[in-house]
């Protein structure tokens, strides 16, 4: 499995992740990607189970998220390559 | 040319090779304004006071509450209801008499900010909101000054040193301005922290050495004791600086 992995605005490194035989949905990938990204507590890639305010755009092969009948529960098949932009919040208080 | 006292005075940062007399000497005469007197400004205008930055103006809008006391440390008790400004321009005096300070009684805004940066060669975040910010960062970017990003939350806080036609500007990194709840939640070593890293990204402008930070921002979780440093990119649409760095 290829992961597209883009912090909009900071950096961009291409990331792989690897499932067991049982794959993966879309949510356990994001759920995955949120435990090893470093600065994991300034995102919010998933809020409750669903798309946290911290993500723009999520695109399965090139489709948008939205338009997948089964959204972050359809699951992922080897060689699916996932394109997830998110960004930092600002904190703002002084 | 610095004095015998203060030959003393700074001594111990004169030995940093970094700094230097020519460094020290670049500190006497620079200007620097602090944008907000709370909790990061209390503690940044300490120790840029200390530093033997020649001249700070502070500019905020507010008066001392108890509620301000468990992180604004220039200000105690007995100066609750004052100008913030007027209390941080006497305990800093106290600081460092040589430093002259100029406070400002106001409130930042898109029509005052390009005037506030008159005469002014760097510019230190202390605001507590985003509007201000983005004024002061649009104002630096059409004058060329540095401004020294901070903000905090909570055990959570940011350093990023923008330097006008080297590095993005804040509207890069945030083109769109979410308004948080207030009173926001803080704990007062926090904003001690990243105004004392703001500092730090300051002094090496002043003294003229390029921030090696610059073009990279600083996140610190308190809760699980990390710095993060991530780097930060242009938007090439950027309403701000997009023409200026094209």
């Amino acid at each position: 499995m290829e992961s597209n992995f883009i912090i909009k605005n900071y950096f961009e490194p291409p990331v792989e992740f690897h499932f067991g035989e049982g794959g993966a949905t879309l949510r356990q990938l994001l759920e995955k990607i949120g435990s090893q990204c470093a600065p994991v507590s300034f995102l919010e890639i998933l809020k409750e189970g669903e798309l946290g305010e911290g993500v723009d755009t999520l695109f399965l092969n090139g489709r948008n998220y939205f338009s997948l009948e089964k959204g972050l529960s359809t699951p992922l098949q080897d060689g699916d390559r996932v394109t997830l932009e998110i960004h930092i919040e600002p904190v703002d208080g002084g | 040319m610095l004095t015998s006292e203060e030959l003393t005075r700074y001594s111990r940062q004169l030995l940093i090779p970094e700094i230097g007399q020519e460094g020290q000497e670049r500190l006497k005469n620079a200007s620097v304004l602090l944008a907000g007197v709370g909790g990061l400004g209390c503690s940044s205008s300490q120790f840029l006071a200390c530093a033997g930055v020649g001249s700070i103006t502070m500019v905020d809008r507010d008066t001392v509450a108890l509620s301000d006391l468990n992180r604004q440390v220039l200000y105690g008790q007995n100066d609750i209801g004052k100008k913030k400004v007027d209390v941080a321009a006497e305990r800093l005096s106290r600081l460092n008499s040589s430093v002259k300070i100029y406070p400002r009684f106001a409130e930042i805004t898109e029509e005052n900010a390009s005037k506030l940066l008159a005469g002014i060669e760097l510019v230190m975040d202390g605001l507590d909101n985003l509007q201000a910010r983005f004024a002061l960062n649009s104002a630096c970017v059409e004058k060329g000054i540095p401004f020294i990003y901070g903000g905090i939350m909570g055990l959570k806080g940011m350093v990023a040193a923008i330097v006008p036609g080297k590095t993005p500007c804040l509207a890069c990194l945030y083109p769109r301005i979410r308004t948080h709840e207030r009173p926001f939640p803080v704990l007062g070593s926090v904003p001690a922290i990243i105004a004392n890293l703001q500092v730090i990204e300051a002094i090496k402008i002043l003294t003229g050495r390029y921030a090696p930070s610059a073009g990279r921002m600083i996140l610190f979780d308190g809760g699980e004791m990390n710095f993060f440093r991530l780097e930060i990119r242009k938007d090439e649409t950027c309403k701000v600086c997009g023409k200026e760095m094209g």
